[in-house]
C-alpha cells in the first residue's frame, strides 16, 4: 500500500485525473465498476481522464479491462490473449483545482507490459491446483503491539488539513471470462466526500426486462433532445448537473459549459442520429445498481448527436437508476 | 579496406562455429578469415549531433590498421560504415532526430502562452543516437606449439543506443495543417479560432521517454578459446501525443499512434531476429539480422469527454452512405527503418513552418 500526503478536504478543492496510457490493446476503464473511457477501436492513445465525479467516500477502485484488439483471434486463458506489444500504463495524478499543471503531482502508477508481466503476474499457471506465488506467513511479533486504530470510526478531516491517501494496487488477474486481464488500483476516500448516490438504488440484476425499459427511456431522451426541451432536459440532466458541480467546484454558467450538449444542440443543424430501438441493450454496471443504455457490437452510447456545422459528433453517455419509485438519469 | 577480408593478400581462413544460445537460439557458423602482420586495435564513437544546425554523424576516435610497419587510421563515417554496416542505422536515427527536432522546435510555439499546461521539462534527446565500435584484430604465436593463433574481438555497443525525455507543445504546428485540424475540432469547436487564444485553453504535446540500447560484441582466440558472442537489445523509446485542457472537468483524449501499424504506439527501438534453425545456402544469410526501427507517428484524432459527452470529429458521409468515412490519419513523424526502408508512414506530412 502507498500513502500520499494531501490537503483531503473537498473544501480545498482538489481535482483527480488519471493518465493511461494504452498502446497494443484494447483497454476500457471502469471506475467502481462504471465504464468511464475506453478505446474501443484498439488505436494506441494516451487519455487525460479528469474522475473527481465518479469518486465517492470510501474506497473507490480503478480498473483497467485490457483485451485484445478487433480481429484478432485469442485462446481463453493462454497467453495469447493479447499481444506481445501490448502495454498500458496507468497513473493517478492530483492537483488543487485551478492550480497550474506543473503543480500536478504523480500520486501511483501502475503499469502492465504483456511481454514481460503475464507470467510474472502469476496468473498463466497451466496448473490451477498448484499456487504459483505462495505468500509467506506473516511474522508473529513477540512484542505487544500498539492498539489498532477503530477501522469502523471515520476519520475527521477537516479544510487545509494535510491527511495520507491510502492507495492500494488491484493485483493483475483474468476477467471474467478469461479473455483479458485486469489491473487497478483502489483509493479510499475519507468521509469528507460524497456518498455514492446510487448506493441504495435497487439491485438491477434479477430485474427483468430491462432492454426494453432502457430502449423507452433512451426514445424518451432522444425526443426531448431532438425537440429541445430544456426545462425537461434541465430536469432529466438535474443530478448530472450538480455531481459536476459539486466536483469541480463550477459556477452556474461554468456547469452548463461541462454538460457539453446544451452547447451543441443551439446549432439548429445538430440532430439526433436515429438509432434502430431494437438495438439498444442494458448494461449492468455500478455494482449491479446502474443501467448503461448501449447499441453496436462495441457497447457504444446509445444516443449520438451530429453537428455537421461543427464539425463533431458527440455520443451521450446514460446511466440510469431505479429509486423504487422511478428511472432516474444518474450520470 | 575490410578488417577481415584483404583479397590480395595470403589469407588464413578458420571455420568457426558459434555456440548456440540456448535462450535466443542464435546457432551460426561463420568464416574468419585472418591475415599475417596486419593488425587492427583502436575504439570509434559515432554520435549524432546537432551544434545550431542539422543533426550530422560526428566520428571519434579511430581504428588503426598496421601492415608491414605502416600505420593507417580510419577514423571517417564512411569508411567505417563501409567496414561495420551495423552502424548504417545511425543514419537512419539521424534523419529521425532531425525530424523530431522540426517538430518539436520552440519557434513554433513563439509568442504563444501554454506557461499553465506545462508540465514535464522541455523535449531533448537524453542522450542523443551514439554507436561505439570496438576492435582488436591480430595473429599471435602460442607458448607451448609456436604456432600462430588468431585473436578477434570486435564490439558494438549503444549504451544506450538512444534516449528521449521531456515534451513539446505540438497543437500550433497541427493547427496548420487541414487534414489535422479538422480532427481539432472537439477543442476548437469547429469555429476558426486563433492559435493564440486555443494556447492559453489546450495543448497537444509530444511525450517522449525511454531509452534503448544495444550489444553486438564477437570475441575468440583460436584455438585456445571458444568463440563466445552477444547480441542483446533492450527497452524503446516511446512517443506519444497528449492532450491537456485548462478546464478541470474535461477529459482529453489523443489517439497517435505507430505508423506502422495502428494498434500500436510510436517508438524508437532496436531488435535482433535470429537466424533460421536450418542450415541455408549462403552463410551470410545466417547471419543474425539486426534491426532498427522508429515507427513513424500518425494523429488518428483528439477526443473530448465532458460531463458523460464524448466529443469526436466528424465528417460527412461518402454519397451513398449512411456511415461517416473515418478520417485518414495524418503522419507527423514518417517511419523509418534501418537497414530495409518503409513504405509506412506515406501519408500527408504537417508542413512545417520554417521561419
Amino acid at each position: 500500500m502507498s500513502e500520499a500526503k494531501l490537503l483531503l478536504h473537498p473544501s480545498d478543492q482538489p481535482v483527480f485525473r488519471l493518465l493511461v496510457d494504452v498502446r497494443g490493446c484494447v483497454c476500457e476503464l471502469r471506475l467502481n465498476d462504471v465504464p468511464v473511457w475506453s478505446n474501443a477501436g484498439g488505436l494506441a492513445a494516451r487519455a487525460v481522464l479528469s474522475v473527481n465525479e465518479w469518486l465517492f467516500s470510501g474506497e473507490n477502485d480503478f480498473t483497467l479491462h485490457l483485451t485484445a484488439p478487433p480481429g484478432t483471434e485469442v485462446e481463453p486463458g493462454t497467453p495469447s490473449i493479447l499481444p506481445d506489444t501490448a502495454v498500458v500504463s496507468a497513473t493517478l495524478l492530483y492537483k488543487r483545482s485551478r492550480a497550474p499543471w506543473l503543480a500536478m503531482q504523480e500520486l501511483y502508477p501502475v503499469t502492465y507490459r504483456h511481454d514481460e508481466d503475464f507470467k510474472n503476474a502469476g496468473i498463466f499457471n497451466p496448473h490451477p491446483d498448484i499456487p504459483v506465488h505462495v505468500e509467506p506467513p506473516p511474522a508473529v511479533e513477540e512484542s505487544a503491539p500498539d492498539p489498532a486504530p477503530d477501522p469502523s470510526a471515520p476519520v475527521i478531516i477537516h479544510p487545509g488539513e494535510m491527511a495520507a491517501l491510502p492507495i492500494t494496487p488491484i493485483p493483475c488477474d483474468w476477467n471474467e471470462t478469461r479473455t483479458g486481464i485486469r489491473i487497478g488500483l483502489t483509493v479510499k476516500l475519507p468521509t469528507a466526500w460524497p456518498l455514492c448516490p446510487w448506493v441504495r438504488a435497487l439491485d438491477l440484476t434479477a430485474m427483468p426486462g430491462l432492454d426494453y425499459t432502457v430502449s423507452r427511456l433512451v426514445r424518451s431522451l432522444s425526443d426531448a433532445l431532438q425537440r429541445r426541451d430544456w426545462p425537461g432536459l434541465r430536469r432529466l440532466f438535474a443530478d448530472r448537473r450538480a455531481a459536476l458541480q459539486t466536483a469541480y467546484y463550477l459556477n452556474e454558467a461554468a456547469a452548463d459549459e461541462a454538460l457539453v450538449f446544451p452547447a451543441l444542440l443551439k446549432a439548429p443543424e445538430t440532430k439526433v442520429a436515429t438509432v434502430d430501438p431494437q438495438s439498444i441493450r442494458g448494461q449492468i454496471c455500478g455494482g449491479g445498481r446502474l443501467l448503461r443504455a448501449v447499441t453496436g457490437d462495441r457497447n457504444s452510447p446509445a444516443i449520438t448527436l451530429q453537428c455537421p456545422t461543427l464539425g463533431c459528433q458527440a455520443d451521450i453517455e446514460t446511466l440510469w437508476l431505479n429509486t423504487g419509485q422511478e428511472w432516474r438519469l444518474a450520470r | 579496406m575490410h578488417p577481415f577480408c584483404l583479397p590480395d593478400l595470403p589469407a588464413r581462413t578458420t571455420s568457426v562455429a558459434f555456440p548456440a544460445c540456448p535462450a535466443k537460439g542464435l546457432g551460426m557458423s561463420v568464416l574468419v578469415k585472418s591475415f599475417p602482420n596486419i593488425q587492427w586495435s583502436g575504439e570509434a564513437r559515432v554520435a549524432v549531433r546537432a551544434d545550431n544546425g542539422p543533426a550530422r554523424p560526428v566520428v571519434e576516435g579511430g581504428l588503426t590498421i598496421r601492415v608491414d610497419g605502416r600505420e593507417r587510421t580510419v577514423s571517417d563515417w564512411r569508411a567505417l560504415r563501409g567496414i561495420f554496416p551495423l552502424l548504417g542505422m545511425v543514419d537512419e536515427l539521424t534523419k529521425t532526430v532531425n525530424a523530431v527536432a522540426e517538430l518539436t522546435s520552440p519557434l513554433h510555439s513563439r509568442g504563444l502562452d501554454s506557461s499553465r499546461l506545462q508540465w514535464r521539462e522541455p523535449f531533448r534527446w537524453d542522450p542523443m543516437p551514439s554507436l561505439a565500435v570496438q576492435v582488436e584484430s591480430r595473429l599471435f604465436e602460442q607458448t607451448a606449439s609456436g604456432l600462430l593463433g588468431h585473436f578477434l574481438n570486435v564490439r558494438i555497443t549503444g549504451e544506450p543506443l538512444a534516449g528521449a525525455t521531456g515534451e513539446a507543445n505540438v497543437l500550433p504546428i497541427l493547427m496548420t495543417n487541414a487534414a489535422a485540424e479538422k480532427m481539432l475540432t472537439p477543442i476548437t469547436g469547429g469555429q476558426r479560432v486563433s492559435i493564440a487564444e486555443l494556447s492559453t485553453r489546450c495543448g497537444v504535446y509530444l511525450v517522449a521517454e525511454g531509452r534503448c540500447s544495444i550489444i553486438a560484441a564477437l570475441r575468440s582466440s583460436r584455438p585456445l578459446e571458444a568463440m563466445t558472442q552477444r547480441f542483446t537489445s533492450h527497452g524503446e523509446v516511446s512517443f506519444s501525443l497528449e492532450a491537456r485542457s485548462e478546464a478541470e472537468y474535461d477529459s482529453l483524449i489523443v489517439s497517435s499512434t505507430a505508423a506502422t501499424k495502428a494498434s500500436e504506439g510510436a517508438r524508437l527501438s532496436v531488435a535482433f531476429e535470429a537466424p533460421p534453425e536450418s542450415p541455408l545456402p549462403e552463410p551470410r544469410d545466417r547471419k543474425v539480422k539486426a534491426q532498427a526501427a522508429f515507427t513513424g507517428l500518425h494523429f488518428h484524432g483528439i477526443e473530448r469527454i465532458s460531463g458523460g459527452v464524448r466529443v469526436r470529429p466528424w465528417s460527412p458521409p461518402p454519397a451513398g452512405e449512411d456511415e461517416p468515412a473515418p478520417p485518414k490519419p495524418v503522419s507527423v513523424l514518417p517511419a523509418r527503418m534501418w537497414p530495409a526502408g518503409s513504405k509506412a508512414g506515406e501519408l500527408e506530412p504537417v508542413p512545417w513552418c520554417h521561419e
